[in-house]
């Protein structure tokens, strides 16, 4: 049934993607991108102004309009037309097959991320209704990410109940509607193109996001986390005006918009793709000689897309401050600046004005990086950069399309200045941000390129595509791009075994995430609702904690231990481990009890037990552990007897 | 004939699709009737005691219990003749087990690995092709119980329903998935560079 009220999603889409191919002249393969986005950005305003069920609703109620208004009156352009573009069709019929596939598979979220940030906000949303800034959540909720993502995932599972794999499928379906609108460009019955163009788009997480021969089961593609997504949106919102030849700038904006209520750093990325998107349309004119007067509403077009990224990225800190107690004026770590503050510290450095060691160690430390760390599929970033950088040129030069040409070849110079920008910009977070362990090691660098280097390499193919509409020698730029692209397809055959990816991969990779299940719901049946729980999982280095978080939410699982070093880790009695032995609550019997009690507490989820546990504080709990010894178990505090009574074990075995 | 031939080149992706299926089709009919030509005139299964195989990481308790004992428990199957399927009597899930089959010589891949299904009675793995060499990791970790009693046994070469020679195992589903596609391209490719270079030299 789930899978049909997914369905319901898709269908409200395609009434909208349906109406914007028979009420714009733009190319029906860009409709469902454009319509995601501005599904995401309603729903993002919706749940600022606290109105998001009565915005889905509405929304549904449009989309149904949607269908109507694309179909009457009859007229020569109906939208069934739109099915012969591949790229169109590709969208509905793989997005179809995902959601079927998904609801068979039943991927499920695996990372730490997704359980402290990603995953929870979306169960919230879809269990409260509302927004998660101030959720009530045992640890110190960071609620201030941004929630393009996560109301996506919730847009998906609008109808029927909370499903893991229902979020997943979301984020892909983004992913595929711009792949697909990649095949905007090709030409109707070529599969020589659109098919490449696809599979280049498909291909490209796995190119850049993995390295060496991979031997661990992989994520992509069954992730919630939002630096893919982020990355293709920016070069979505890139490609969607370098394929539609008007030059139409909204669904630009409405992708600019998107991308900027995804993450913090898609504020950057849009500032970027608006200012590439600027100097395209300004060179442009110069060559063209336009006269003067005839700048403005171009100018004005390029000023609107910069407003529309301050507007969104804007809105979301006014709510920020009107709705969290978070502060969100500076940019955080361990120098407290605000952003404008450390890219100018940044820029004197760079010029040697008051250049400290670390500034010189940690830009050294990345330049190096770029050249020498194996950080994609097809070697160090440079390789990646030179790729981006090759197939932007190769469209200019392989084209006859004057105009493309001059577009192709800025971006080429454009996009690596860009590039370079971000690098440095990332370079001055870890400057100035990161904490030192995380700075001197560089810890997560590749992570955070990731993103520019997926945006740019989509949009260089864009222009590839639309290169390959008007060859200057006709098939050589379509082959050379189709050769590439088999070649990609069989290094990814070669370095990532099927078997490793939530395509080819079986249950066994989310067994472990069952058993927790099956075992957190014992728990919310064994607790009612409004009651706090303490958690004991010893040994637990805090994925347990957060893990078990998520899977009892809205079951409230309390923060259970010292604030310093709380969310998990290990209870024993002070001198029995070293002090500073990581997630190590030293507590004597009574400190342990006053903590559970002062918290509010009445229950006490015992994940598992040792013998520092079981030594230190069995006289707190009436059977003196026996019940947990083997399995998992709930107590409930007895006021009259003092102590926690048994109530029941919990899991596969209890 | 020149009909089809005409429809397919006009709808590439689709005709390799369609031929994709057909030869898929094919392909499980022959593979069905080539193992029952290689059991003609056997019984259909042959019971081999647990205690025959190679293990590591499992063991037989004191009270009979078949239980993992490590984090990478396995079986290791040298059959007598090549085996399509091996049946387990288990009340294990189905989810923790994992079958890998070798030719001579090869080592174990993950390329080269199927996951089991749950059927009535125990767990069932299919490999896509006969295999001598076989090696089962029923758990991924300790304490799981796979059977009972000194004769516990695994089922090789059982009766296997017709239909399950037509799920795609391993990366069958990749090549139809994938193939198709990049067939249609290279068909596109060829017949767009044969007009061209025809026209060139008309």
């Amino acid at each position: 049934m789930d899978l049909f009220y997914s369905y319901l999603s898709l269908a409200a889409l395609a009434g909208f993607a349906a109406l914007f191919a028979r009420r714009t002249s733009l190319p029906a393969p860009l409709a469902p991108f454009a319509a995601l986005c501005a599904a995401m950005v309603w729903f993002c305003a919706a749940g600022m102004l606290g109105v998001l069920i009565p915005a889905g609703w509405l929304f549904f109620a449009l989309a149904a309009a949607a269908w109507v208004l694309a179909f009457v009156p009859a007229g020569a352009k109906q939208p069934a037309a739109a099915l012969k573009e591949p790229g169109f069709a590709a969208f509905f019929v793989l997005s179809a097959l995902l959601l079927a596939f998904f609801a068979w598979r039943q991927p499920m979220f695996s990372t730490w991320d997704e359980f402290s940030f990603w995953g929870t906000a979306g169960k919230i949303v879809k269990t409260s209704g509302g927004l998660y800034v101030n959720a009530e959540i045992g640890w110190a909720w960071v609620g201030t990410h941004r929630p393009a993502l996560v109301v996506l995932g919730w847009f998906f599972q609008f109808f029927g109940g909370y499903a893991e794999w229902r979020v997943l499928a979301g984020y892909d379906i983004l992913l595929l509607s711009i792949f697909c609108a990649l095949a905007a460009g090709c030409r109707k019955n070529a599969p020589r193109q659109w098919v490449p163009a696809l599979a280049f788009g498909f291909l490209l997480p796995f190119v850049i996001t993995l390295y060496g021969t991979v031997s661990r089961p992989t994520d992509l593609y069954a992730s919630a986390l939002s630096d893919i997504p982020l990355g293709l949106t920016f070069g979505g919102a890139l490609a969607v005006y370098y394929i539609n030849e008007k030059k139409a700038l909204w669904p630009t904006a409405l992708a600019l918009a998107a991308l900027c209520l995804e993450k913090d750093t898609g504020f950057a990325l849009a500032l970027v793709a608006a200012g590439l998107i600027a100097a395209d349309g300004a060179f442009d004119l110069l060559t063209e000689k336009t006269p003067p007067r005839r700048w403005a509403k171009p100018a004005a077009g390029w000023a609107g897309l910069f407003v529309t990224c301050g507007l969104s990225f804007w809105s979301w800190q006014k709510y920020l401050a009107v709705a969290s107690v978070a502060d969100t004026s500076n940019v955080g770590g361990t120098q407290q600046m605000g952003m404008a503050e450390m890219v100018l510290t940044g820029v004197k450095e760079l010029l040697g004005i008051g250049r400290t060691e670390k500034f010189s160690a940690i830009m050294g430390g990345l330049v190096r990086a770029l050249f020498t760390s194996r950080t994609t599929m097809i070697g160090p970033f440079a390789v990646a950069v030179a790729l981006a950088f090759a197939m932007a040129a190769g469209a200019a030069v392989l084209t006859r399309d004057k105009a493309l040409r001059r577009q192709a070849g800025l971006f080429a110079v454009l996009g690596t200045a860009g590039f370079a920008a971000y690098f440095f910009f990332i370079g001055l977070t870890y400057v100035y941000v990161f904490r030192d362990e995380v700075s001197d090691g560089l810890v997560g660098f590749e992570r955070y390129m990731y993103p520019y280097l997926l945006g740019w390499l989509l949009a260089a193919a864009a222009l590839v595509v639309r290169a390959m509409a008007a060859e200057r020698v006709p098939g050589l730029l379509t082959t050379g791009f189709a050769a590439m692209t088999l070649a990609l397809a069989a290094l990814v055959w070669l370095r990532l075994p099927f078997s490793l990816t939530v395509f080819g991969g079986g249950s066994a990779a989310y067994a472990e995430r069952w058993a927790t299940r099956d075992e957190a719901m014992d728990v919310q049946a064994a607790v009612p609702e409004n009651a706090h729980i303490f958690f004991v999982s010893q040994g637990d280095d805090g994925s347990r904690w957060f893990l078990y978080s998520y899977e009892l939410y809205p079951w409230y699982l309390d923060y259970s231990g010292s604030d310093g070093q709380g969310g998990g880790g290990t209870f024993a009695l002070p001198g029995a481990l070293e002090e500073d032995t990581l997630y190590y609550h030293p507590y004597t019997a009574d400190e342990l009890l006053a903590c559970i009690r002062g918290r509010g507490c009445d229950y006490v989820f015992v994940e598992r037990v040792d013998e520092l546990f079981t030594s230190g504080y069995a006289a707190l709990f009436a059977d003196g552990l026996a019940n947990c010894a083997e399995e998992s178990a709930v107590y409930v505090w007895n006021e009259s007897s003092a102590a926690f009574e048994f109530v029941c074990n919990v899991g596969a075995e209890g | 004939m020149k009909r089809v031939f005409g429809w397919a080149r006009e709808h590439l992706l689709a005709a390799c699709y369609l031929a994709a299926l057909a030869l898929w089709c094919l392909w499980a009919l022959g593979s069905a009737g080539l193992d029952a030509a290689s059991r003609a005139g056997r019984p259909a299964g042959e019971d081999i005691p647990l205690s025959s195989l190679g293990c590591q990481d499992i063991a037989l308790t004191e009270e009979g219990l078949w239980v993992t004992t490590g984090a990478d428990p396995q079986f290791h199957l040298e059959a007598g003749q090549p085996v399509r399927s091996v049946f387990f009597a288990t009340d294990a899930p189905a989810a923790g087990f994992e079958g890998y089959w070798a030719g001579a010589g090869e080592d174990f891949s993950l390329r080269r690995r199927v996951f089991a299904q749950q059927v009535e009675g125990g767990v069932l793995l299919v490999f896509p092709e006969r295999a001598q060499t076989i090696r089962i990791d029923p758990a991924a970790g300790a304490g799981v119980v796979l059977g009972e009693g000194e004769d516990a046994f695994l089922t090789v070469d059982g009766p296997l329903a017709l239909w399950r020679y037509f799920v795609p195992r391993a990366e069958q589903a990749l090549a139809l998935a994938a193939l198709p596609a990049a067939a249609a391209v290279l068909a596109d490719l060829a017949l767009f560079w044969k007009g061209r270079l025809l026209k060139k030299r008309g």
